[in-house]
C-alpha cells in the first residue's frame, strides 16, 4: 500500500506540477475519523492531483481556474469539495454504499444497484452462532417480505417460509431453494406415521452457508422458471464460492441448552373426574375438590353443609384413594400381581389386598416430563489458493438432544469445492457435498384426542397436557416389568410408555454438487456450462411396540424410503458488447433442462409377533407399495441488463418453458404444455443522475413488471385407478380389489401464470446514519391449478382444475437507523424489516370458494375474502352475520347450540410483521437483539379447547356456581329465536354447571370451533447474542488469526396477549408440517423451545 | 495454431454439454402414471363395491339401531344429529361404490351377469340411500369422469329414484335370464350365481314395494306377483355379507370395537331387550350378548355412583340391572326363583343403559355387556364370564342385509295389510324359527369352543309364546304390532328393516321411552351433509330439510 501510494504521488505529483498555481493541503479521513493513506485528490475534469501520503495528508497544487477538488478511495463514496478562500481543506469519505455484489438468477452476480427489483442478502455472520440449527428458521425476522413459521420445538422439525405472501390455493407455496447454483429439494417426506417431519432444508448446514439471498418477488426469479413463482432462496456455501487466495482455517463451535419455552397454569383445586365426583378412571378434571380445599368450598358456597366429603373411595380414609394402577373401584383388577407393592391388607376385610391407599393430590408433572435439551454445533472450514485456483473445504456435526427424551436430530456434513483457471483459458469451478441427516423422536406429531378430531395420530401429545392434576405421571409405574407392556391407570397409551417404546426415525443420505465450465471467447462474449445432481434418500421408519393389553394390541413397523434425484443443466452464452462509453449491456441468452424423480417405497408390517426386535422379520402380515414419479422441463431463455451513464438500468427477461407435467397422455397433440413468459425492470439511481442533496447519501428508484409461468405437479391430467389391499374372505381368501380414484384428473390441464408488478426506493441519508428501503407489490396468480372440493355426488372428492386468481398485495419497508456513532467507538445500529401483505381471493372458481379440508381442520379460499381462513362450526345467533348478536340458548340444556353449515371463523394470516434488531457495538464487543412483533393472525386452538373440555386450567377454579350463558332462548331445528307472546325474545335464565358448560357441548372441544379461535397477535424477543472479538494484538504470539466468543439466546420471552388466559403455550407451531397449505391452526404440536447457548469462532 | 487454442475450450464445453444431459431429457410424454392404471377388471371392480356397499350400511346399522332403542350409541341417543353426522356415510357410498357401480356397468355392457349384478347393486344401494335420505342426486351422480363430466348432480324426487330401480331389478333379471360369455369372478355375495342373483333381485323388489306401499297405487298386486312367483330369496339364498376375520382386512364394525382391546370397546346395548329376552327366555340370548364381569359396583362409592348405569338420571325404568328392585321382581322373584350370589353375579355383567340415558361416559368399557357371537363373530356368553384377550375371539360376522326372514315378514304385512292370501300366523311362525335357526347355526358354527344349542323345547316355548301373543291380537294392526316387535328382537345386527317398518307404521308402540328428552324429533330420515349443501348448488332446496320433520315419499 505504501508503495503503491508513493508512485501514485509521484505520477500525480509530476503531472501536475506543471501547471501549479495554487497549493491545498488537508487530510482524508474516513467516516469515524481513520486518516486514509492513498486517497486520490483531483481536480475536477482535469488529471491533476494527488493522493494522501501515510499520515492522510496531502498537498495539491491547482491551477487558478479550479473551482472543484473530487476526493475518492476505492470502496468510499468519492466527495466532491469547493474550492473557497482556504487553502486547507479537511475532508471525511464516506464508505460506498450498495456496491455489493448480490447473486440473482442462474448464479450471475450483479450490482445491487442495478436492479429493478427488491433482493435481500444475508451473510454467514447472520444466521450462525444464534443457536439455531435450522438454516430457514435463522432467516425469521431478518428479511421483509419474508414469513418464516416453525412447525413446533421438536429437534429438525419441519418449518415454512413463504415470500410475499401465499400465492396458491392448495398447491406448494413454498419458494425453490438453490444451493451452488442447483435445485435443492426441499420436501417434506411423510406418509402419516406420527412424529415431526422435517423438510428438507434442513439438510443445509448453516454453518456452511457462505451467503444467503433471498429473491422475493417475480423479476427476481423469472429466470429460475415454473419454481420461481414462490421466490427463490439462493445459497452460497463456503466450498462453493470462489476461494481466496492464501491458506485460512476457521473452527466455529456452539454449545445450547433448550427447554420448553412455556407451559399452561394449571388449576390444583379440583380433581379428576365429573360432574363434581372424583373418579380415578376419568380423563377430565371436573371431579371433587382436593382434600385441602373441601371444607373452604363447603363454608363459602354450601354454608358449611357438606357438600363435598373428603372421603373419595368407600372403605379408604379421608383424602386417600386406591391406587389407580391397582385400583379395581372403576373397572376390573388390572395390575394387581404385577405390582404388590403397589397392594396392601384390606382394613375392612381382613386377610385380602387391595389397591394400597394413596394421597389425592396434585401433582407438577410436565415440569418433570420435559427434560433439558442440548444442541452442539462444531464446524471446521480450511480454504486455500493461489492465483489461479484454490480449494476450500469445510467438515461440519450438530447434534440437537431435544426436550422429550428420545427426541433429537443430528446432522453430519463433508463438503469440498474448488476453483480453476486452466492454462487455455477455461475455468472449471465444482463443489461435492455429502450430509448425512438423522431425526429420531418418540411419536410426537401435533395431536389431540381423536373422539372429537377424527384425525388424531398416536402421540404422547394427545394427552400428556390433558392428564388430570392428580396423576403421578413420573411417580406411577409406566411400564409392566415382566412383558414391557403399557402400563396407565386406564387402557390409554402412557406417554412415558409411548417415549420409551415407540419410535421414530428418519435418516437422510444426500449428496449434491455441481460443475460449471466457463470460456471467455472474447473479452465480451463467454460461454457458461452448468450441471449439477441432487440426490437424497430418505429412510424412514415407525416402530409401535405390540403389547398384550391396549391400545397397541397388535403392534406395527412402517419402514418407507423416499429416493428423489434432480438434475438440471443450464448452457448459456452472455455477452458484454462495449457499444459505447455511456451503454452498458449485458445479454444471457441460454438453456435449461432439468429432470425430477422420484421413488417412494412402503412396507408395513402388522401383527408383531415379537417385541424383541424392531424389525420388519418380526411381522406377521406385511404389505408393500411403491410409487415413481418424473417430470421433466426445458426452457430457452434471454436477459438483457442495459445501463446508462451508471444511473439508469433496464431489465428485459424472457423465458419459454416445456413441461411434461402439463401433458396429457391419451392426447398428446392437445396438450398445452408449453408457456412463454416476459419481464421488465427498470432502476434509476437518481444520486448518481442528479446532483442531491447533502444529506442524500443514495437514492435509487425502482420498478418491474414481470411475469412466472407455473407447471403442475405430475400425473394430474389423467383419472386413475387405485390397487386396494386384497380383502381377505372369512374364509381367508384373498381377493383384490380396484376402485378409481377420489381425485378427478384434468386432461386439458393448462400452465400457472403470475404477474407481479413492484415498485420500490432505496434511499440512504447522511452517510450511513439513515437508510430506507421501500417496496410495494401486487402480484396476481391466475389459473391455478388445484384440487377444487366437488360435491361428494359426482364420486369424487376433489378435481384438478385451473381456476382462480389469487391477488397478493403488499409492502416491506426495511429501515436502518445509526442512532448513536461515537468517536469513542461505541455504534448503536437498529434495523426494521416491517412487512404487510394482504392475500385476497379474485376468484375462487366456477363454485365460489375452495374448500381444504385436512379432517381436524378446515381452510376455505372464498371469492372476495383472504385466502385461507379458518373455516368451521358457530354457535346460532339471533341475527347469523353478526358477530356481537346475541346467542341463541337451548332451553333444555342452557347451552348454545351449532349452525347446520361452516362459517369463517377466523383469518389466519397476519395484519403485519416486524422485526426489530439492535446492534450495540463497542470495540470488541457486539450486543445484537432480535425483537418480533406479529399483529393479529388468528389461531384455532385445539389446545385451548382440550384443556377448557377437560378443566384444567387456572382459569376454570371457580366452578361451584351455575353459569348463565348470555343469550335468548333458541329453536335448535330452525335456528331461529323463540319469542314471547309480544314478539320479543326471550332471556336465557338456564344455568348450567361448570362441567356441562366446558363438556357437553358450548366451551370446549364439542363446542363450535369459532369459540376457540384466538388473535394470535404475538411479541417475542426471537433472538440475543452478545459477542466479543479479541482484539488483534493480544493474538500477535498465538496461532490464531481472530477469535469470537458469544452467548446467544433464543425464543427468549413472548406474549400472546389475546390468547386464552393461563394456555401460555406458544402458537408459532404448524398443524401439518410445511407441506400443507394450512396455518393458524395449533394442533397439539410438540411446544416451542427456549435456547442459551455459548460460541466461539477462531481462525488460524 | 492460436484458434485451436481457442476452440479447444468450447468443443470442451459442448463435450460436457452432450456428455451431461443426453437427448431423453427432452422428452416430454412421460405424464401417464405409472402407478395408477386408467382402468380395471370388472372382477376388481365388483369386489370393491360389495365391499363398501356392505361395510357402509352395516356401520351405519349401529345408529338405526339406536334410533330403534335396541342399543345406545351417544351421540345420537338423543337424536342430537347435525349436518356431520352422516357425512362419512354420503361421501363414501357416492365417492366410492356408486362411482364404481357406474365403472362396472361401463365396462360390463357385454357381460350381462356382470351387468346384472351391477344394476342390482346400484338398484339396492340407492333405494336404501331414499330410506335414509329422500331425495339425493341419482340421475347424474358419480359421472364426474363419465362422458357427462357433471361434477354437480341434480338431485332427484325420491319416488323417481324408487321407480328407476324398479327398472334397474328389471333389466337385471332379464341380465340374468341371458348367457354370460365368462363366469362372473370376485362376487363375494353369491359366487357369480346368476340364479340366486334373480332371487336377490326379486326380493329386492319386494322389499321397497312393501317399504313404499302406501305410495305406490298398485303396490298390492305387483307384490301379489313376486310373491305368488316364489322365485325370491329362500333360507340358503340369504344377501349376507361375510367380514373377514383377518385383522389387518376389514372386519364386523361390532367386532373391532368390541374384541379389539379398545378401551370403551362397544356401544351400550339397551336395557329393555336385556330385559325382555331374558323374561321370555329367548334362545338367542347367549348369542346375542357376552358378559364381561361379576363386579357389582357400590353406588356409596362416590366413584363407582358415575359409574353405574342411571347413576346419574333419575328416571330409569330399568336402571342398573343387578340392583334394580323392578328387574329382580320381574326376572326372579315373580318367577319363584331365588335371588343368591350367582344370580347377582351373573345380572352385574348385563350391563347396559336405559334407552335415551346420554349421561357422560365413565371407564366402564371393561363392565358393558358386549354383543356376542351372532352376528359380529365375537363370543357366546359362557358361563364365566371375563373379559375377552384382544383379537382372540373367533370374528368373521356377518352383516345380513336382506335375508329369508325379511321376506317373511314382507309376506306378513301383505297378507294383514294388502290383502294377500295366506296364514299369517304360519308365516310368523317360520319367520322366528327361520331367525332363531340362522343365529344358532351361525354361532354354533362360529365359537364351536363355547357355544351350546338350546334345546329345542326351549325354542318351541319362545315360539309358542309370540304365537299365542299373535293369535290372540284382534286387528291386524295389533297383530303387526307384536310381529314388528320379534322383527325388533331379529333387527340385531342389522336395523335398516325394523327402521323402515317402524317409520311406516308406527309399530310397535311399546319401545320404551326416552329418559332423557331428546333434543330433536324422531329421525324421520338422516340429515343431508355438511359438503353436499355447501358445495352443490343443487342442494340448495335441501339446506332447510328438518330430520325429524320431513319424512320419505312413502311415509304417507
Amino acid at each position: 500500500m505504501k508503495k503503491l501510494s508513493l508512485i501514485l504521488t509521484m505520477v500525480l505529483f509530476i503531472a501536475g506540477f506543471a501547471v501549479a498555481q495554487r497549493t491545498i493541503t488537508g487530510t482524508v479521513a474516513d467516516a469515524k475519523g481513520e486518516l486514509m493513506v492513498g486517497a486520490s485528490v483531483l481536480v475536477k475534469g482535469t488529471t491533476t492531483g494527488t493522493v494522501t501520503d501515510i499520515d492522510g495528508k496531502f498537498t495539491v497544487s491547482v491551477p487558478a481556474e479550479a473551482k472543484t477538488l473530487v476526493f475518492s478511495f476505492a470502496g468510499y463514496q468519492s466527495k466532491e469539495m469547493a474550492l473557497g478562500a482556504s487553502s486547507v481543506i479537511n475532508v471525511n469519505l464516506a464508505e460506498a454504499l450498495l456496491q455489493e455484489l448480490v447473486v440473482t438468477a442462474i448464479g450471475i452476480q450483479r450490482d445491487k444497484k442495478a436492479l429493478g427489483y427488491s433482493a435481500t442478502d444475508l451473510k454467514s455472520e447472520d444466521l450462525v452462532q444464534r443457536s439455531e440449527t435450522d438454516p430457514i428458521r435463522a432467516i425469521a425476522g431478518k428479511v421483509a417480505g419474508v414469513n418464516i413459521l416453525g412447525g413446533g420445538g421438536a429437534p429438525g422439525q419441519s418449518t415454512r417460509i413463504n415470500i410475499r405472501g401465499v400465492s396458491s390455493f392448495t398447491g406448494n407455496t413454498q419458494p425453490l431453494f438453490v444451493v451452488d447454483g442447483i435445485p435443492f429439494d426441499n420436501s417434506v417426506n411423510s406418509s402419516g406415521q406420527g412424529s415431526q417431519f422435517s423438510n428438507r432444508a434442513f439438510d443445509i448446514d448453516p454453518n456452511n452457508i457462505e451467503s444467503l439471498t433471498i429473491l422475493k418477488g417475480a423479476a427476481a426469479a423469472a429466470l429460475y422458471g415454473s419454481r420461481a413463482t414462490n421466490g427463490v432462496v439462493v445459497i452460497t456455501t463456503k466450498s462453493g464460492k470462489k476461494s481466496k487466495k492464501g491458506m485460512e482455517v476457521s473452527y466455529s463451535s456452539s454449545f445450547a441448552a433448550e427447554q420448553i419455552s412455556n407451559l399452561p397454569n394449571y388449576q390444583n383445586k379440583y380433581t379428576q373426574g365429573s360432574s363434581q365426583n372424583y373418579n380415578g378412571g376419568f380423563i377430565g378434571n371436573w371431579g371433587a375438590p382436593f382434600p385441602q380445599y373441601v371444607d373452604e368450598i363447603n363454608a363459602k358456597y354450601y354454608n358449611g353443609e357438606p357438600r363435598y366429603s373428603k372421603t373419595y373411595a368407600a372403605g379408604y380414609a379421608e383424602g386417600m384413594i386406591p391406587h389407580p394402577i391397582t385400583g379395581i373401584t372403576f373397572t376390573i383388577p388390572r395390575f394387581q400381581s404385577v405390582f404388590p407393592e403397589l397392594m396392601e391388607d384390606d382394613p375392612n376385610k381382613p386377610g385380602t389386598l387391595r389397591a394400597k391407599a394413596i394421597a389425592l393430590k396434585p401433582y407438577n408433572f410436565l415440569q418433570e416430563f420435559f427434560q433439558q435439551g442440548l444442541l452442539a454445533e462444531n464446524s471446521l472450514t480450511f480454504n486455500g489458493g493461489g492465483e489461479n485456483a484454490g480449494l476450500s473445504a469445510t467438515i461440519s456435526r450438530m447434534d440437537n438432544k431435544g426436550i422429550v427424551e428420545n427426541m433429537n436430530s443430528s446432522r453430519t456434513s463433508l463438503s469440498v469445492g474448488g476453483n480453476a483457471k486452466l492454462a487455455n483459458g477455461l475455468t472449471v469451478s465444482g463443489s461435492v457435498n455429502y450430509v448425512n441427516t438423522g431425526q429420531t423422536a418418540p411419536p410426537v406429531a401435533p395431536s389431540a384426542y381423536t373422539d372429537y378430531y377424527g384425525s388424531g395420530e398416536t402421540s404422547i401429545f394427545s394427552r400428556l397436557f390433558y392428564l388430570p392434576r392428580n396423576v403421578d405421571l413420573m411417580g406411577w409405574p409406566s411400564e409392566n416389568p415382566v412383558t414391557g407392556d403399557n402400563v396407565f391407570y386406564r387402557n390409554l397409551e402412557n406417554p412415558r410408555w409411548l417415549v420409551k417404546n415407540n419410535r421414530y426415525t428418519s435418516n437422510v443420505n444426500r449428496g449434491f454438487g455441481s460443475l460449471t465450465l466457463n470460456y471467455d471467447v472474447t473479452p465480451w462474449m463467454s460461454l457458461t456450462a452448468k450441471g449439477g445432481i441432487n440426490n437424497y434418500t430418505d429412510n424412514q421408519k415407525f416402530y409401535q411396540r405390540p403389547t398384550t393389553n391396549a391400545p397397541f394390541v397388535a403392534g406395527g413397523i412402517f419402514q418407507n424410503s423416499y429416493t428423489r434425484t434432480e438434475l438440471d443443466f443450464n448452457y448459456f452464452a452472455s455477452f458484454t458488447p462495449k457499444l459505447s462509453q455511456d451503454l452498458d449491456v449485458r445479454l444471457i441468452v441460454g438453456m435449461n433442462q432439468n429432470q425430477r424423480s422420484s421413488i417412494s417405497q412402503f412396507i408395513s408390517g402388522q401383527n408383531l409377533f415379537t417385541s424383541s426386535i424392531d424389525n420388519l422379520t418380526a411381522a406377521t402380515t406385511k404389505f408393500a407399495s411403491d410409487n415413481v414419479q418424473k417430470q421433466r422441463l426445458y426452457a430457452v431463455y434471454a436477459d438483457a441488463t442495459i445501463g446508462y451513464k451508471n444511473f439508469l438500468y433496464l431489465g428485459l427477461t424472457a423465458r419459454n418453458d416445456f413441461t411434461s407435467t402439463l401433458v396429457n397422455p391419451l392426447n398428446l397433440a392437445a396438450s398445452k404444455n408449453s408457456y412463454f413468459y416476459p419481464g421488465a425492470s427498470l432502476s434509476f439511481v437518481a444520486s448518481d443522475a442528479f446532483q442531491l442533496p447533502d444529506f442524500v447519501s443514495f437514492a435509487k428508484l425502482r420498478g418491474s413488471w414481470t411475469q412466472v409461468g407455473n407447471e403442475a405437479s405430475p400425473y394430474q391430467t389423467s383419472t386413475v385407478y387405485n390397487f386396494l389391499n386384497p380383502f381377505v374372505t372369512s374364509t381367508g381368501t384373498n381377493t383384490n380389489r380396484a376402485t378409481l380414484g377420489n381425485i378427478l384428473g384434468n386432461a386439458g390441464l393448462v400452465n400457472e401464470l403470475t404477474t407481479e408488478i413492484e415498485f420500490g426506493t432505496d434511499l440512504r441519508f447522511f452517510r450511513k446514519r439513515v437508510g430506507i428501503d421501500f417496496t410495494w407489490y401486487k402480484r396476481n396468480s391466475t389459473n391455478q391449478i388445484t384440487r377444487s372440493e366437488v360435491p361428494r355426488s359426482s364420486g369424487f372428492d376433489v378435481q384438478i382444475v385451473n381456476a382462480g386468481e389469487i391477488q397478493n398485495k403488499g409492502v416491506e419497508l426495511g429501515l436502518t437507523l445509526v442512532p448513536i456513532q461515537t468517536s469513542g467507538g461505541f455504534t448503536w445500529e437498529t434495523n426494521i424489516n416491517f412487512t404487510r401483505n394482504r392475500s385476497l381471493v379474485v376468484d375462487a372458481g366456477a363454485g365460489g370458494e375452495i374448500v381444504v379440508d385436512q379432517g381436524a381442520v378446515k381452510v376455505i379460499h372464498r371469492t372476495g375474502e383472504q385466502l385461507g381462513q379458518l373455516f368451521g362450526s358457530k354457535n346460532a345467533r339471533v341475527d347469523n352475520k353478526d358477530k356481537s348478536s346475541p346467542l341463541l340458548i337451548n332451553k333444555t340444556t342452557g347451552m348454545p347450540f351449532i349452525l347446520s353449515t361452516n362459517e369463517i371463523i377466523g383469518n389466519p394470516y397476519a395484519d403485519f410483521n416486524l422485526g426489530w434488531i439492535n446492534t450495540l457495538t463497542y470495540k470488541g464487543f457486539t450486543l445484537t437483539t432480535l425483537f418480533d412483533w406479529k399483529q393479529g393472525g388468528d389461531i384455532f386452538s385445539i389446545t385451548a379447547a382440550s384443556l377448557l373440555l377437560r378443566g384444567q386450567l387456572a382459569n376454570s377454579q371457580d366452578r361451584e356456581a351455575l353459569r348463565v350463558v348470555p343469550g335468548v332462548y333458541g329453536n335448535p331445528a330452525t335456528f331461529t329465536a323463540i319469542l314471547d307472546d309480544k314478539g320479543s325474545p326471550i332471556k336465557n335464565t338456564t344455568g348450567a354447571n361448570a362441567f356441562d358448560t366446558h363438556f357437553s357441548d358450548g366451551f370446549g372441544a364439542y363446542g363450535a370451533e369459532e369459540v376457540n379461535v384466538y388473535d394470535g397477535t404475538t411479541f417475542r424477543l426471537r433472538e440475543i447474542v452478545l459477542g466479543y472479538s479479541l482484539p488483534a494484538k493480544f493474538l500477535k504470539k498465538t496461532p490464531i488469526g481472530s477469535l469470537r466468543l458469544s452467548v446467544s439466546g433464543r425464543n427468549l420471552w413472548f406474549k400472546v396477549p389475546n390468547m386464552l388466559k393461563d394456555l401460555n403455550l406458544d402458537p408459532e407451531v404448524l398443524p401439518y408440517g410445511s407441506a400443507v397449505n394450512v396455518i393458524g391452526v395449533d394442533l397439539g404440536a410438540t411446544p416451542t423451545t427456549r435456547r442459551f447457548g455459548i460460541n466461539l469462532y477462531a481462525t488460524f | 495454431m492460436k484458434n485451436v487454442f481457442k476452440f479447444k475450450p468450447i468443443v470442451t464445453t459442448l463435450l460436457t454439454v452432450v456428455f451431461l444431459s443426453g437427448c431423453s431429457l427432452f422428452d416430454l410424454d412421460i405424464n401417464k402414471n405409472p402407478n395408477s392404471p386408467s382402468a380395471a377388471a370388472p372382477d376388481l371392480i365388483l369386489t370393491q363395491i360389495q365391499v363398501d356397499v356392505l361395510s357402509t350400511f352395516a356401520a351405519l346399522e349401529g345408529d338405526l339401531e339406536t334410533f330403534n332403542g335396541f342399543m345406545g350409541t351417544q351421540s345420537t341417543s338423543l337424536y342430537g344429529l347435525t349436518s356431520n353426522s352422516y357425512s362419512g356415510t354420503w361421501n363414501s357410498l357416492y365417492t366410492g361404490p356408486l362411482k364404481d357401480i357406474e365403472g362396472l356397468i361401463a365396462v360390463s355392457q357385454t357381460s350381462p351377469h356382470y351387468l346384472g349384478i351391477a344394476q342390482c347393486m346400484k338398484a339396492y344401494t340407492y333405494s336404501t340411500m331414499v330410506d335414509l335420505w329422500g331425495d339425493v342426486p341419482f340421475t347424474d351422480a358419480s359421472k364426474g369422469d363419465f362422458t357427462e363430466k357433471n361434477t354437480t348432480p341434480k338431485f332427484d324426487k325420491d319416488v323417481d329414484i324408487y321407480n328407476a330401480c324398479f327398472a334397474l331389478i328389471d333389466q337385471a333379471v332379464a341380465n340374468f335370464a341371458k348367457a354370460s360369455p365368462a363366469a362372473v369372478k370376485g362376487d363375494l355375495m353369491y359366487a357369480g350365481s346368476a340364479a340366486k342373483w334373480a332371487k336377490f333381485a326379486n326380493s329386492l323388489k319386494l322389499k321397497m314395494l312393501i317399504t313404499a306401499r302406501l305410495a305406490i297405487p298398485d303396490a298390492a298386486a305387483k307384490i301379489k306377483t313376486i310373491l305368488d312367483g316364489g322365485n325370491v330369496i329362500a333360507a340358503a339364498d340369504d344377501f349376507t355379507f361375510k367380514f373377514s376375520k383377518d385383522p389387518t382386512s376389514i372386519r364386523h364394525p361390532w367386532y373391532s370395537g368390541a374384541y379389539t382391546g379398545g378401551e370403551f370397546r362397544h356401544t351400550y346395548i339397551c336395557h329393555q331387550p336385556i330385559v325382555e329376552m331374558l323374561d321370555e327366555e329367548d334362545p338367542r340370548f347367549n348369542f346375542y350378548f357376552r358378559r364381561q364381569t361379576t363386579l357389582i359396583l357400590n353406588p356409596l362409592d362416590p366413584a363407582d355412583a358415575g359409574t353405574i348405569p342411571c347413576g346419574r338420571s333419575s328416571n330409569c325404568v330399568y336402571g342398573y340391572l343387578v340392583t334394580s328392585p323392578t328387574v329382580i321382581k320381574r326376572l326372579y322373584t315373580d318367577k319363584g326363583k331365588a335371588y343368591g350370589a350367582t344370580e347377582k353375579a351373573y345380572m352385574a355383567g348385563l350391563f347396559g343403559r336405559d334407552r335415551g340415558d346420554n349421561t357422560g361416559i365413565p371407564l366402564d368399557g371393561a363392565l358393558r355387556l358386549l354383543p356376542g357371537v351372532y352376528p359380529c363373530g365375537g363370543y357366546y356368553d359362557v358361563a364365566v364370564p371375563k373379559i375377552p384377550v384382544a383379537n382372540a375371539a373367533p370374528g368373521g360376522g356377518i352383516f345380513p342385509a336382506l335375508t329369508s326372514v325379511n321376506i317373511d315378514y314382507y309376506k306378513i304385512e301383505a297378507i294383514l295389510k294388502l290383502g294377500y292370501t295366506g296364514d299369517a300366523a304360519v308365516v310368523f311362525k317360520s319367520a322366528i324359527e327361520g331367525h332363531i335357526k340362522k343365529v344358532l347355526d351361525y354361532g354354533m358354527a362360529t365359537d364351536a369352543a363355547n357355544a351350546v344349542r338350546p334345546t329345542q323345547a326351549s325354542i318351541d316355548a319362545y315360539v309358542n309364546l309370540w304365537l299365542a301373543r299373535f293369535n290372540s291380537a284382534t286387528t291386524p294392526d295389533a297383530k303387526l304390532a307384536i310381529a314388528f316387535k320379534q322383527l325388533w328382537f331379529s333387527s340385531y345386527g342389522n336395523g335398516f328393516e325394523f327402521y323402515n317398518a317402524f317409520r311406516r307404521t308406527g309399530l310397535p308402540t311399546t319401545i320404551q321411552e326416552h329418559v332423557l328428552k331428546p333434543f330433536r324429533g324422531y329421525p324421520l330420515r338422516l340429515p343431508y351433509t355438511q359438503t353436499e349443501l355447501t358445495l352443490n348448488p343443487n342442494a340448495a332446496a335441501y339446506k332447510n330439510v328438518a330430520f325429524d320433520v320431513t319424512p320419505i315419499f312413502w311415509k304417507k
